[in-house]
């Protein structure tokens, strides 16, 4: 991943909170770890990606987020299938948005919902593993950026 | 006019049914898959279809292709995060009206069906 591809991710984040909240979330510089479970929140959206690049896109949001991220979207429920529906629809939104740069071979799942911080989520060794850090009504979540060319 | 809204989140077809409900669309149909939207298209022929790309079972590529051959005059937009050209252009060439990028506003969606329907009304 160089720096422009972590950039459009970063941008992707920012526009989908700006567009769907009106309100703009926090976007942090991303940066390598090495464990991502240190990473994970209370609910992760998992996209598989294929195609020319291989590995996931992760979106680990704490309840109390999505919560408020639900009611700012209109839905006055959150009940949990709508919680790991939130988390999906997220991964999905921005790991979609970003085939504008990386074009049509940037192949995506249907997302996975992972509930909870397991401590035994695997991801590939070949490439490094990038968090971009998000804060949004003073939550914090997480992309984390698992891929390689 | 009557719409049926596809896409594999429950929250983004909640939140399409409810923009256009409030611009006096009748919500007939929501399906969560090409399959089920294929099976309710045959029985509830809507004149809109609000269709997502990338869900299970069978993907709104296929699915076009699917509810084109039963009514080609049905107006589709695809309502997706796909945000490359090669996806869009597929989608139009099968027979889609319209493309919306995922994230979008209330704003966003309402002038979209607007512009799908303007020689209609």
């Amino acid at each position: 991943m160089n720096d422009d591809n972590l950039k459009m991710f970063v941008e992707g984040t920012s526009r989908y909170f700006e567009t769907v909240t009106q309100k703009p979330a926090i976007i942090g510089a991303p940066f390598l770890i090495k464990d991502i479970n240190e990473y994970l929140s209370d609910y992760t959206g998992v996209i598989g990606i294929s195609g020319d690049y291989k590995g996931a896109v992760f979106f680990t949001a704490p309840q109390r987020m999505l919560r408020q991220l639900l009611a700012a979207i209109g839905i006055l429920e959150s009940d949990e299938d709508k919680l790991m529906d939130l988390v999906g629809e997220v991964s999905n939104t921005v790991s979609g948005n970003a085939r504008r740069t990386f074009g049509d071979k940037f192949m995506l799942s249907t997302p996975i919902v992972l509930k909870g911080k397991s401590g035994s989520v695997k991801v590939s060794k070949v490439e490094e593993v990038y968090v971009i850090p998000i804060v949004w009504r003073q939550h914090q979540a997480n992309l984390i950026i698992n891929l390689e060319e | 006019m009557r719409i049926m809204v596809v896409d594999d989140s429950e929250i983004i077809r909640i939140k399409i049914a409810d923009v256009l409900a409030d611009e006096n669309f009748e919500i007939v149909g929501k399906a969560n898959n090409g399959v089920d939207a294929v099976k309710q298209f045959q029985l509830l022929r809507p004149e809109i279809m609000t269709l997502d790309i990338t869900m299970p079972l069978m993907d709104g590529i296929e699915t076009i292709k699917k509810i084109v051959e039963i009514d080609d005059k049905v107006r589709i937009l695809v309502v997706s995060a796909l945000a490359d050209k090669a996806t869009l252009l597929r989608a139009m060439s099968l027979g889609a009206y319209g493309f919306l990028c995922k994230p979008f506003t209330d704003n966003d969606l309402a002038e979209a069906i607007e512009e799908l329907i303007e020689d209609l009304v």
